[in-house]
Formats: structure tokens, C-alpha cells, sequence
């Protein structure tokens, strides 16, 4: 499965077995089934697409995560959302539940807002942030696919009001001319639409695709914070001999209020920077710097996307349309499809 | 094309095309050979990657690109209306040597459109053409933007295409519109599961949008039947641009 041939090498490849197969669809990494045969049942894009891109598909193109085996900070992620829940479960729920006293209420908010967060989390995680496909702007054939000149230059072109102008550039690994605020990942190494930043909590893109996914899970991982402390503080506030009765929602009120900072800093900044009408990128770029922590969200003069509206442009930037997926998984194209190709 | 003119505005031009002065002449397509900046080609059609690799159509087809452009709305796709080489920064023939009449006279008909007039008889005359100057590539291109489009489809033709598709796009892909907020209200409500029961409620022509049944009905007619002219959705594209399939010119 993981085997990396060349198509010189290999012009005969032998039929995968159906655990191969079996394999592939569980996890494709850098998967390779040989040189596919013309006369083959086209295979599903995640194949070739996670060759080229550094994207690992499970469950047949279904969901997918970056590989990256040093930093696994996904995996952390879901360990501060299980520990609370598996404690509430254990010792919060079933006195709270015995006594009632309007504490049932508060627990299954809780509980709807953690399975929010949790889907939210994985549709932001492993969903598409909006990559698009490669080769869509193929210059030439001649001198293997050479670039000319022109692909070089950064384009200029008239922006919506007058005087602004929208700049174009060409990204020579994917090979297409990206329109404004989409821009080339280098960790995910492909070019995602309207792309905000990459999120290594995620270990995915945040982009056009995802961004309300993302926003969402900010959201509802405050009010489940919130939640568990409403639901510990309230325990706490009944028991007799207050902490050394719950000691438990003691640590579960430290827990949520430290889970609480990340989250709500971060959405407040998205706040700031959608009502200016700016990705996190373009944001650190105007501030020229990689941490944001302290510095005011200003808006840009030369930013062509700016309404002058703060509503309006953060109900532009929040509520962007999805789109449909541009570079498809689960879509079984013909040999020698171009969007999935690795050019020299 | 000029990027050194800072104070004046900036023009809109298609930025797929490029030029290249290392091509064979029509007569001798097997030597390519250096020609003066003056005699550059202008690359107008690309290959077609709507085809797959090394099958027959993709050796027989091309595609012209019409760019997306922003001074309507940075918010959703939008497309050049203007038929390619009669944007304000196209490369014209008027300071070649050897320019026909034909393209020395297509600066006055881009005028004539910016000003909004309409071709007249007279204009119709002086309509920008498509003439092969040299070989590159394997293809023949001509010394101007004016792409193969340009002798089968009037500019108001062009025009009237891709404005149809401007106007669907703005539709779908418009964030300020009553049906993507109750799109997000749904989802919300749904847990997410909207998009998928839309989609199914749609039932009998998925994902037809529309953008699908304006592009059908395009593709049907004699114009583009009789050319072999396709209009490629864009979202094969990725709305990156318009693609035209042509038949490779010679």
C-alpha cells in the first residue's frame, strides 16, 4: 500500500488483493496501485490525491487529516473534550439526575453542546477546507510543462471600488491561476480557497469550505465550557460540605475555565478580523508578524474585500457559501486525469 | 500589460495568456527560431484539461480561458464579459510591422464597445480575427489576443453567454441572499444533515442547478453544435475560469 514505484519501473503491476484494498480504503497514505490499467474500473480521485497532496484519506476519500506523526495535537484536542465528559458522566450525572433540582436541565445542555463541539470538530478536522484541483491552468506541453515568464509576475487587476486594486498570482506547484485569498498550504501542500489559516489543532486547513465548521466549533465549545461550570458550580453549591464533597466538579470548574481562554481568545479574533474583512492570513501579513497576541485588529486600507460596513462584512465572511467540493475524493475519473497529476 | 505605469489605473487583461518569441514559422513548422519581441506570439488556447491525458480528444481539442474578474464582486465568481482581446489591456497589432488591417483596426472597435456602441454593419467589418502567424507548442497561434473565439462568436454573442452565467453564479455563490441564511438556519437546525436532504429533495436532476440547464442549452445550439464549441462548466474549472472547448485551430 505504501509502496513507491515509478511508473518506469513497474509498467506490470500485479492486481492488489482484496486486503490491500481493504487497507486502502481504511487509510491512503501516498497510496500507489502501479500504473492503472486503461481498460481498469477508474479508481476513486483519494487515491492519486493523496500522492500528490500531503493528505491522508480514511474510509474510502471520506474523511481526511494531515500525516504528520510528530505533532498528533488533533488527538489532544479530543482528549480535553472525552476527560470531561467521561468525569460529568461518572460523577456529575447520576446525582444530578437523582436530585433534579433543575440540574437535569443544565446537564443535557451540556451534553448537546459536547456533541456539537464534537461534530463540528470533526466536519472542521476532517472535512474539505476547499482545496482545489490541480493543473487547471496548464500553460504548455513543450520543455516539461514550462512556465512562461508571465506566470511569474504578480498580476494586477481593477477591484470592485474604484482605485483598489486585486493582485493574481499563479501558483506553480498547483498550477493555476489562484483567484484573491486563496493561497497554497504547504503543509497540506495543495491550494485552498479563501484560505484563512492552517490549523494544527485540527491538523487541516481552515478555508472556505470549513471556516463555518470552525467558527462553530469556537462557539459551541465556550457554551459546553460554560456549561460544565454552570453544572459543577451548582453541584458544588449543594453539597454540604462544598469542595470535599466535590472534589471532582472542583477540577472539572478548573478544567473548564482553562479550556474556555483558547476558544473564546481565538473567536474574538475572528470577530475582529471578519468585521475588517480579513482572513488570519492577510491579517498577520498586515501586522508582519506570526503572533497576534496583544495587537490590535485594524482594518486595511488596500483590502479590496472591505465593505466599509462592519455587519456586512462579517455576514460576508461568516456566512460565506460552501461551494461544492472542488477537487473531489469519492469521484472515479479516468486515467490520466490532470487534476490529480504530479507534473514535473 | 505595462506594470512600470504607476499612476495609471490599472487596466483588466486576460492573464492566461502569454507570449513567446522562440516559435516556427507557418511555413516551416519543424524549426523554431528567435523572433523579435514586435513578431511575439500570443498564446490564446491551452490544453484541454477537461480531457484526460493522451486520449483523442485531448489531442484534438483546446480550451480558450476567459479570466474571472473583481471589479464587480470579490465576494463570488464572476467572468469577463469581453471577448478575449478586447479587454482594455490586450495586446492589439497596431505597433506591428506586419499587422493586417484586420487587427490594426481593433483598438477603435474596443473603443467603440467601451463607449457603448453598438457594431454596426461597418463595425462588424473590422471585428478582431483570429490569424495564425506561427507554430509553438505544436499549435498555431496568432500575433494578438484574439483568441480562436474571436471567429466564432460575435463579441455580443460572448457577451450575452457569459453574462447568463455571471448572473447564475451571483445566485449560488452570494452570500448576502435569503437562500444561503436559510441555508445556514436549516443546517444549524439539522445538524448539518440540510445540504444532504436539499440535495435529495432536488431528486430527480441532482445537482441541477440553473447554471447546468443555461450551459445544456448552449451547448445544444446550432452555434456551438456547428463549431464544435463547447462551454465547460466552471465548476470543472474550480470557477478558476471559463473554458471554452475549441477544435485545435490550424
Amino acid at each position: 500500500m505504501r509502496r513507491r514505484s515509478s511508473p518506469s519501473t513497474s509498467p506490470h503491476r500485479t492486481e492488489p488483493s482484496r486486503l490491500q484494498l481493504l487497507l486502502l480504503w481504511l487509510v491512503a497514505a501516498d497510496a500507489d496501485l502501479g500504473v492503472p490499467d486503461p481498460s481498469d474500473t477508474p479508481q476513486r480521485d483519494y487515491i492519486p490525491l493523496s500522492r500528490v497532496t500531503n493528505y491522508a484519506f480514511l474510509l474510502g476519500g471520506r474523511l481526511r487529516t494531515v500525516r504528520d506523526r510528530r505533532r498528533p495535537l488533533a488527538l489532544a484536542v479530543l482528549l480535553v473534550l472525552v476527560v470531561p465528559l467521561v468525569l460529568v458522566s461518572v460523577f456529575e450525572t447520576p446525582p444530578a439526575w437523582r436530585k433534579g433540582q433543575g440540574r437535569r436541565s443544565l446537564n443535557v445542555l451540556f451534553y448537546y453542546f459536547w456533541c456539537v463541539t464534537l461534530g463540528l470538530f470533526v466536519r472542521a478536522a476532517t472535512g474539505d477546507p476547499g482545496c482545489l484541483p490541480r493543473n487547471m491552468h496548464l500553460a504548455q506541453e513543450q520543455r516539461g510543462f514550462q512556465l512562461p515568464q508571465e506566470y511569474y509576475n504578480v498580476v494586477q487587476l481593477p477591484g470592485p471600488r474604484a482605485g483598489t486594486v486585486v493582485q493574481a498570482k499563479y501558483c506553480r506547484t498547483c498550477r493555476l491561476w489562484r483567484p484573491p485569498r486563496a493561497a497554497h498550504c504547504s503543509t497540506c501542500n495543495c491550494c485552498v480557497a479563501v484560505h484563512d489559516h492552517h490549523c494544527v489543532w485540527l491538523n487541516n486547513c481552515v478555508g472556505r469550505r470549513n471556516y463555518r465548521y470552525f467558527l462553530g466549533m469556537l462557539g459551541s465549545a465556550i457554551a459546553t465550557c460554560a456549561l460544565l461550570i454552570a453544572n459543577c458550580g451548582e453541584h458544588l453549591r449543594r453539597a454540604p460540605r462544598g469542595a470535599r464533597d466535590a472534589p471532582v466538579a472542583v477540577l472539572l470548574i478548573a478544567w473548564g475555565g482553562l479550556a474556555m481562554v483558547y476558544p473564546a481568545a481565538l473567536l474574538g479574533y475572528h470577530v475582529a478580523m471578519a468585521a475588517t474583512q480579513q482572513t488570519t492570513r492577510e491579517y498577520l501579513a498586515q501586522i508582519g508578524s506570526r503572533n497576534p497576541v496583544l495587537t490590535r485588529v485594524r482594518g486595511n486600507k488596500s483590502n479590496a474585500c472591505d465593505t466599509g460596513s462592519a455587519w456586512r462584512n462579517l455576514a460576508l465572511l461568516w456566512g460565506e457559501v460552501r461551494g461544492p467540493e472542488m477537487q473531489t475524493t469519492r469521484t472515479r475519473h479516468a486515467p490520466g486525469d490532470w487534476a490529480t497529476a504530479q507534473l514535473p | 500589460m505595462d506594470s512600470d505605469a504607476v499612476d495609471d489605473p490599472v487596466l483588466f487583461f486576460n492573464y492566461h495568456e502569454f507570449s513567446e518569441t522562440f516559435y516556427a514559422d507557418l511555413g516551416a513548422p519543424g524549426a523554431p527560431r528567435e523572433h523579435p519581441e514586435t513578431e511575439a506570439l500570443v498564446i490564446t488556447h491551452f490544453p484541454n484539461v477537461h480531457a484526460p491525458r493522451g486520449s483523442q480528444l485531448y489531442r484534438t481539442t483546446r480550451v480558450v480561458r476567459v479570466p474571472r474578474r473583481f471589479d464587480i464582486s470579490m465576494h463570488y465568481p464572476n467572468f469577463s464579459e469581453q471577448l478575449p482581446g478586447l479587454e482594455p489591456a490586450a495586446i492589439v497589432a497596431e505597433d506591428k510591422g506586419d499587422s493586417n488591417d484586420d487587427s490594426r483596426s481593433m483598438m477603435s472597435f474596443a473603443d467603440a464597445l467601451a463607449a457603448g456602441q453598438h457594431a454596426d454593419g461597418a463595425g462588424k467589418a473590422r471585428l478582431p480575427r483570429f490569424i495564425p502567424r506561427g507554430v509553438h507548442d505544436g499549435q498555431v497561434f496568432g500575433c494578438t489576443s484574439a483568441s480562436p473565439l474571436s471567429n466564432m462568436l460575435t463579441p455580443e454573442q460572448f457577451q450575452q453567454i457569459v453574462h447568463e452565467v455571471n448572473v447564475h453564479l451571483e445566485r449560488e455563490f452570494r452570500a448576502l441572499s435569503w437562500r444561503n441564511w436559510a441555508g445556514i438556519l436549516l443546517s444549524v437546525l439539522t445538524f448539518g444533515l440540510w445540504p444532504w436532504v436539499a440535495k435529495h429533495l432536488r431528486g430527480a436532476a441532482p445537482g441541477q442547478s440553473g447554471l447546468d440547464a443555461c450551459i445544456e442549452r448552449c451547448n445544444a445550439s446550432p452555434l456551438f453544435m456547428q463549431q464544435h464549441l463547447v462551454l465547460l462548466h466552471p465548476r470543472d474549472s474550480a470557477y478558476l475560469s471559463l473554458d471554452f472547448q475549441i477544435a485545435s485551430p490550424t
